[in-house]
């Protein structure tokens, strides 16, 4: 009786644990470009769109972009900016996609460049994978998973506020 | 000075004199005033198509065929980009607009735009801080601090005075010229006379309408009649709405209301069990037939309502709906047909105010009228200023006999015991200048 009553606890930490492993999807190199921690915010209930974000390096010596993305998840995958201008905050389509230079990465992160998953009929739940293909000028097509974290464990959009009206 | 007429002539001469003084005063004080508001009241008369265009990043949408989003996916959207508490819904007015969804953060309220066919939020500002938004406080001086909205009630009863002496000093005594025609010219004072003068009795009426029908909103008269107009519920008889469980919330903290309606109290959710939600509550406003654009106060804590109102240029479509938030039933229905004769009149004195009663005509007649408040602001500045003699202020010379002031002051009093904060104002003027006419006399070189 003792074992068995310590070992429910013992299987949920495994089973969190396995868990874990699986929401932090793994960096994928694909010819130059090395993507790393890929992930999407969980949606509540009724959220009809749902934010992603990915590191992009270019270790190459020629400049790519970012010109599209797709999901079986979405209707429609668009690449996004939000920017702020004092208080405003906005947000936009970037109808050229993203620059991603030689030598460097760009960072698409809440508050900054995103990937905005639209028409998504199945609301994305913590722990899942969602595989999204990246489609870049050059380099072409890449799949990576992303994983589905926490609805406002990342820095939210939000936060990035309240840094920026810091400086007022 | 020393040329001693008839003395016919000379009481009216000496009354001319008085009504003149006090017209300069009058138009000293409010002069700055005149043009601030008459500025952004002329901006703030197109406040949609300004808004519209300066944030159409945020306000304005695509129009797609497809059906918008429920507004519950609208909301989820926007507090997925700015967390915090839904507090308010606004449906899009027309196809090609953004919704508005209010969310309250822990840095204060933040208006979000969300598109309502895809969902995606487009932007997010401090709640009430548009472009208009802030024309509007800048009109109400509120922009200022509290203590500044006396000041504009203030200039509002000194803007009639000046209308009342300067029609008395337009009015016709036999001159050939600056009736309705303008004298001279712009090197001349004589044509800046008559152009403020002309101009003046065209505008006149605009300005003591708009002085009247801005006053609602002022510090002490318009919280005065406020509470009165308020004090029994719009002065409904009880029962006539049944015995509607009142909250201690006022409605202008849920929605923008109209004015009359500030400060009437809502009713509260009478009903246990599971609320019904935002898509049921903008269901049922869209049946009861509500115009579109309005907006959806939402509940709260387990007392509370979802508020419907929408308060369009149209003024007999003013509406007011309370939903209860657990059986979706209406608790309170009321549109402008439901105000009293007096909130009914101050209805329809503020939508005209605002440029909505009789739409574009309105707006461009309001517009109008701002422009030609500023010629007649600086016409008089013109005016002073080629008149003024040097090193001195150049009030108009007192007159000789001082009995004429007793029928203005008499005059003076009954507007200054229905507009309190404006009587002070006189009295303090009245008081000044008797000081100043004391430090004349005793120092010659002081008058004008
Ligand atoms: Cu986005």
């Amino acid at each position: 009786m003792k074992s068995r009553t310590l070992a429910a606890p013992m299987l949920g930490v495994l089973f969190l644990g396995l868990l874990a492993a699986s929401a932090s999807a793994d960096a994928v190199t694909h010819g130059d470009l090395l993507l790393s921690d890929g992930y999407v915010r969980a949606m509540p209930p009724d959220a009809p769109v749902a934010g992603g974000y990915v590191t992009i390096a270019n270790k190459g010596s020629q400049d790519d972009r970012l010109v599209a993305a797709r999901s079986p998840r979405a209707g429609a995958v668009q690449i996004h900016e939000m920017t702020m201008n004092g208080d405003v905050m906005k947000m936009r389509e970037l109808p050229d996609g993203l620059p991603v230079p030689a030598g460097g990465s760009v960072e698409l992160k809440p508050g900054g460049y995103h990937l905005m998953f639209m028409q998504v009929p199945t609301p994305f739940a913590e722990g899942e994978t969602v595989e999204t293909t990246l489609v870049f000028e050059k380099a072409g097509e890449v799949a990576l998973p992303f994983a589905v974290r926490a609805m406002h464990a990342a820095p939210a959009a939000h936060q990035g506020h309240a840094s920026d009206h810091s400086g007022h | 000075m020393s040329a001693i007429p008839d003395t016919a002539r000379q009481s009216v001469g000496n009354l001319y004199r008085a009504v003149w003084r006090w017209h300069f005063y009058a138009g000293l004080l409010v002069l700055p005033f005149m043009i601030t508001l008459s500025i952004t009241g002329a901006m703030y008369v197109f406040r949609d198509e300004i808004d519209n265009w300066y944030h159409a990043d945020l306000k304005r949408v695509q129009v797609q065929d497809s059906q918008r989003l429920a507004p519950t996916a609208q909301v989820a959207s926007a507090l997925d980009a700015v967390p915090g508490t839904a507090v308010k819904y606004t449906d899009p007015a027309d196809p090609g607009a953004s919704t508005e969804i209010t969310v309250s953060t822990d840095r204060g309220k933040m208006a979000v735009y969300v598109n309502p066919y895809n969902g995606l939020v487009l932007g997010a500002m401090p709640d009430r801080s548009t472009i208009m938004w802030t024309v509007r406080t800048l009109h109400s001086f509120k922009y200022f601090g509290t203590w500044t909205r006396y000041l504009i009630e203030i200039a509002a009863g000194w803007s009639i005075l000046l209308v009342g002496t300067g029609i008395w000093l337009w009015w016709p005594r036999g001159q050939k010229g600056g009736i309705v025609s303008v004298r001279g010219r712009p090197q001349r004072r004589v044509f800046w006379r008559d152009l403020h003068a002309v101009t003046g009795l065209f505008v006149g009426f605009f300005i003591v309408f708009l002085a009247v029908t801005g006053m609602p909103w002022s510090g002490v008269w318009g919280g005065k009649v406020n509470e009165w107009a308020n004090g029994n519920n719009f002065g409904y008889p009880d029962g006539v709405r049944v015995n509607v469980p009142m909250s201690g919330q006022k409605l202008d903290e849920v929605a923008k209301a109209a004015w009359s309606l500030e400060q009437a109290r809502i009713p509260e959710s009478v009903g246990h069990g599971t609320p019904i939600t935002l898509d049921d509550a903008v269901a049922a406003f869209d049946r009861l037939g509500l115009h579109r654009g309005y907006a959806v106060g939402l509940p709260q804590k387990p007392e509370g309502v979802f508020s419907g109102s929408v308060y369009p240029d149209d003024l007999s479509r003013q509406r007011v709906v309370h939903l209860d938030q657990y059986g979706g039933q209406p608790l309170l229905d009321m549109g402008y047909a439901d105000y009293g004769p007096l909130g009914k009149w101050l209805e329809w004195g503020i939508n005209t105010h605002m440029g909505q009663t009789f739409g574009v005509l309105n707006q461009i007649i309001l517009l109008a009228a701002c422009a030609a408040i500023v010629l007649l602001a600086v016409s008089a500045a013109v005016m002073w200023w080629k008149r003024r003699p040097s090193g001195s202020l150049g009030v108009p010379p007192l007159p000789t006999d001082r009995r004429v002031f007793r029928g203005l002051i008499a005059i003076l009093a009954v507007g200054g015991v229905i507009f309190p904060l404006v009587g002070a104002s006189l009295l303090v003027m009245l008081a000044l200048d008797m000081a100043y006419v004391r430090l004349s006399r005793r120092n010659p070189a002081v008058t004008t």
